[in-house]
C-alpha cells in the first residue's frame, strides 16, 4: 500500500491560514479593550456608589466632628473624597479635613510609594499626598530634588498649591545646577505660594548664582513685596544684566519714588537697558 | 430665611456648600448645570444665585448673561463660585452682572459671610 503523502499548502490556503489567525488575534484584543472597559465602568461606578454613601460623613468633619466608624472600603473611599475636597477648599474647612486624613494615617501609605523606583508610582502618590503636603514640608522638599523631571516639576507645582512659603528659597535655587526644574515652574509656584515677606526668599535675593537672583528680585517685584524694595535696589549694582533688568521691572512693579536715586545711580551698559531705566525713572518722577 | 439656588456640577463642592446654606438657616435649591439652573432659576425666582463658571451644557457667565437679562430676576444677586482666578475672568464676570466673586480653593464660611452680606442689601 502506498503511504498518502501530506498535502502540501497551496498559496490561498496558506492566505486563509494567515487569515483566520489574525482575524482570531483581532477578535481576542477588541474582547480584552471590552471587557477592560468594562471593568472600569464598574469599578468606577462602584467608587461612585461608595462616595454618594460617604459624602454626607464630609460634612460631620468639616464641622469639626467625628463621623461614624465605617467599614474598611467605605473608610478608604472617604479618604479619597476627603483628599479630593480639601483641595477644593481653603481655611478651617482644610484644616479640618486634612487633620481628619492625618488621623487616619491617610499619608504613611502615600510616603512609601513616594520612595518607588518607578517615576510613575512616585508622581501619583505624590498628587495624592498634596492635599496633605503643607504638614509634610520635607518630604515636598525632597520630591524636588527627585530624579525625574516630571516628578520634580509636580512637587514644585504641590508646593506653590499648598503655599508652602518656607519652600521659596528651595524652589528658587532649583533653577539652576543638578535636577533643574523649568524656571516657569518654578515662578508660577512661588507666585500661588505667595510668600508675604521678603524674608520668605532667605538669601536667594542675594545668591552668587546670577539666574536665581535674578529671578528671586522679579518674583519679589510680582508679588508686590514692598519690604524688598532695598534687595531690589542692590540689585542695580550686580554685574549681570539679567540681574540689573529683573531689578529694573521689580522697582517698576513696586512703583516707589524712594528708589528713584538709586536708579539713576545705576551704571547701565546697553542701549535697552538705558531705555527701560529711563522709562521706569519717567514714570516714578511724573507719578 | 432666603431661598439659594447652587449651580454647581461638582458634587463635593455642591454638597459644602449646600450644608453651609442650610445650617445658615436658607431654602436651598441644586441644579449640576447651566441648562437646568436656568429653569431651576425661572421656577424658584431665588434671592442669591451661586454659580460656578465651568459647567456642562450651559457655562456659567451665559447664565449670569441670561439671568440679568430678564426683569424677573431684577432682585436676585448673583454670586460667581469659581476656579477661574485670572482678573481678566473676573472682569468678565462683574461685567455680566455677577455681584460677587469667590475663587475656588474657598472656604465656605467665607462664601456663607459674602452670601449673608449680598442678601442683606
Amino acid at each position: 500500500m502506498i503511504p498518502s503523502i501530506p498535502a502540501i499548502p497551496t498559496i490561498p490556503g496558506l492566505a486563509m491560514a494567515l487569515l483566520l489567525t489574525t482575524a482570531t488575534v483581532c477578535g481576542l484584543l477588541a474582547l480584552i479593550v471590552v471587557a477592560e472597559r468594562i471593568i472600569r465602568t464598574a469599578l468606577a461606578h462602584r467608587e461612585e456608589k461608595r462616595r454618594d454613601r460617604v459624602r454626607p460623613h464630609i460634612l460631620t468633619i468639616v464641622d469639626g466632628d467625628t463621623p461614624a466608624t465605617l467599614p474598611r472600603r467605605d473608610r478608604a473611599a472617604l479618604s479619597r473624597l476627603v483628599a479630593d475636597t480639601a483641595s477644593q477648599v481653603r481655611g478651617e474647612d482644610r484644616e479640618a479635613l486634612t487633620q481628619w486624613l492625618i488621623g487616619q494615617q491617610f499619608h504613611r501609605a502615600h510616603l512609601r510609594r513616594m520612595k518607588s523606583p518607578f517615576a510613575l508610582t512616585r508622581a501619583r502618590a505624590l498628587d495624592r499626598f498634596a492635599p496633605i503636603a503643607e504638614h509634610a514640608p520635607r518630604s515636598i522638599e525632597r520630591m524636588l530634588g527627585d530624579r525625574d523631571l516630571r516628578v520634580r516639576s509636580l512637587a514644585a507645582q504641590v508646593a506653590g498649591r499648598s503655599g508652602m512659603a518656607a519652600l521659596v528659597p528651595e524652589l528658587l535655587r532649583r533653577t539652576e545646577g543638578t535636577r533643574v526644574i523649568p524656571a516657569r515652574i518654578i515662578s508660577m509656584a512661588v507666585l500661588r505660594a505667595a510668600p508675604s515677606s521678603i524674608a520668605e526668599f532667605g538669601d536667594t535675593v542675594t545668591d552668587s548664582n546670577h539666574r536665581v537672583r535674578a529671578l528671586a528680585l522679579d518674583l519679589a517685584g510680582q508679588l508686590n513685596l514692598v519690604d524688598a524694595r532695598r534687595a531690589i535696589e542692590a540689585g542695580l549694582d550686580s554685574p549681570s544684566a539679567d540681574v540689573r533688568m529683573a531689578s529694573v521691572r521689580s522697582i517698576q512693579r513696586l512703583g516707589s519714588p524712594l528708589s528713584l536715586a538709586a536708579l539713576k545711580r545705576m551704571e547701565t551698559q546697553s542701549p535697552e537697558e538705558l531705555f527701560h531705566t529711563e522709562v521706569v525713572i519717567h514714570e516714578l518722577t511724573v507719578g | 430665611m432666603a431661598v439659594v439656588l447652587i449651580v454647581e456640577d461638582d458634587e463635593d463642592v455642591r454638597a459644602l456648600v449646600v450644608h453651609r446654606m442650610k445650617q445658615a438657616g436658607h431654602e436651598v435649591h441644586t441644579e449640576h448645570d447651566g441648562e437646568a439652573g436656568l429653569g431651576a432659576a425661572r421656577a424658584s425666582i431665588p434671592d442669591l444665585v451661586i454659580l460656578d463658571w465651568m459647567m456642562p451644557r450651559r457655562n456659567g457667565l451665559e447664565v449670569c448673561f441670561e439671568l440679568r437679562a430678564d426683569p424677573l430676576f431684577a432682585a436676585t444677586r448673583i454670586l460667581m463660585l469659581t476656579a477661574k482666578a485670572q482678573e481678566q475672568d473676573i472682569e468678565r464676570a462683574l461685567a455680566a452682572g455677577a455681584d460677587d466673586y469667590v475663587v475656588k480653593p474657598f472656604s465656605s464660611r467665607e462664601l456663607l459671610a459674602r452670601a449673608n452680606a449680598l442678601l442683606s442689601r
